[in-house]
C-alpha cells in the first residue's frame, strides 16, 4: 500500500507540468537600473521530446534600446509599436535546423536597457514553440507571473538593482521588499539601523550573536539601508 | 688526590659542554621543523592566534556600517 502510494505521488511530481518543461529564465542574474546592459534568457529543454523551434519573448513596458542578437536559432525578427519600439523578439529556426529530438540547450540574448526603477522585477512573458520530427507543433505559454500558481508557467523575471560600488552603498528604497533576498543575494550584509540581513547563514549567526543588532526581515518604501557588496 | 679531583672536575666540565652543544643543535633542528610549519598554507581560523583580531563570535567592524555604533 505504502509502495503503491509513493508510485503515484511520484507520477503526479513527474506528470507536472512546470517539471515536464523546464523553465525558461533568465540566466544574466539581476540588471542594473537606467544602465544598457546584456541579459540572457535560457531554454533549459524542449516539449516532451520534441527540440525548441522558436523562441518569442515579449518586452514589457520600460524596457528600452532592445537589440537581439543572432543565436543557434539563425536569423531574429523584432516586433514594434506605431513609435518604433520593440515590443517582442522572435527567433525561430529554419526547418532544416530542428533537432530529431530534444537533446540541446540553448541560450539568446537581448541587449537592452532597464528601466530606472531600482528594487523592482520585470516580468518576459515568453512563448516557447517546440516542433518533433513529424512535424508536431506544441506552443508552451510561460506567462505567469506569480510562481505559486501551478495553473500556469512561470515567465522569467529580471530583477533590477541600482549602481553600486565595492564597499559599502547607500540607498533609500521607493516600493517594499519582503523578500530580501530576491535583491541582495549576492550582499555581503544589509542593514537599516540597528537591524542587519545576510543571505549567508553564517553571517547571520554573527548577526544573532552581536549584542544590540537584530534581523531584518523585510524592508519598506522610504526606508534607508546601507548595503555592503 | 687533588690531581684526581681535578681531573674528575675537567671531565664533568667536558660532558657538561658536550651535553649543551647536543641540547644547541637539537634546537637547531626543531627550529628548522616549525618554520617549515610556518611554510604551510592553512585556513585563518587554523592559526588564530595569527591573526590581528581573532575571531569573537561576533560581527566584525568590516560589517558594521559607517555612523553605526552598537
Amino acid at each position: 500500500m505504502k509502495n503503491h502510494a509513493i508510485t503515484w505521488l511520484g507520477l503526479a511530481v513527474l506528470c507536472s507540468p512546470s517539471l515536464v518543461q523546464a523553465h525558461v529564465s533568465i540566466a544574466s542574474g539581476p540588471a542594473v537600473a537606467a544602465q544598457t546592459q546584456v541579459v540572457t534568457f535560457q531554454v533549459g529543454h524542449g516539449c516532451e521530446g520534441a527540440d525548441t523551434s522558436g523562441i518569442i519573448v515579449e518586452i514589457p513596458e520600460g524596457v528600452t534600446s532592445v537589440r537581439p542578437s543572432t543565436s543557434d536559432f539563425g536569423q531574429v525578427d523584432v516586433e514594434t509599436d506605431a513609435a518604433g519600439a520593440v515590443v517582442a523578439v522572435h527567433w525561430e529556426k529554419d526547418e532544416a535546423s530542428i533537432l530529431a529530438a530534444d537533446g540541446q540547450f540553448y541560450q539568446l540574448e537581448l541587449r537592452l536597457k532597464a528601466p530606472d526603477a531600482a528594487f523592482s522585477s520585470l516580468v518576459f512573458p515568453v512563448h516557447q514553440t517546440c516542433t518533433d520530427k513529424d512535424g508536431n507543433v506544441t506552443v508552451v505559454d510561460w506567462v505567469g507571473e506569480d510562481e505559486s500558481d501551478e495553473t500556469v508557467e512561470p515567465a522569467p523575471v529580471l530583477h533590477i538593482l541600482p549602481a553600486r560600488f565595492a564597499g559599502w552603498n547607500r540607498y533609500t528604497l521607493d516600493s517594499d521588499i519582503d523578500d530580501l533576498s530576491t535583491y541582495f543575494a549576492d550582499a555581503e550584509i544589509v542593514w537599516r539601523g540597528k537591524a542587519a540581513y545576510s543571505v549567508n547563514p553564517n553571517t547571520l549567526d554573527l548577526i544573532e550573536a552581536t549584542e544590540g543588532t537584530s534581523s531584518l526581515g523585510s524592508l519598506k518604501k522610504g526606508d534607508e539601508i546601507w548595503v555592503k557588496y | 688526590m687533588r690531581d684526581l679531583d681535578l681531573r674528575l672536575s675537567l671531565r664533568r666540565l667536558g660532558i657538561c659542554w658536550a651535553l649543551l652543544l647536543l641540547s644547541a643543535c637539537g634546537t637547531s633542528d626543531d627550529q628548522d621543523e616549525s618554520d617549515g610549519a610556518e611554510d604551510e598554507l592553512v585556513g585563518c581560523l587554523e592559526t588564530p592566534s595569527t591573526l590581528p583580531r581573532p575571531p569573537t563570535g561576533k560581527l566584525p567592524c568590516e560589517l558594521i556600517p559607517p555612523g553605526l555604533k552598537l
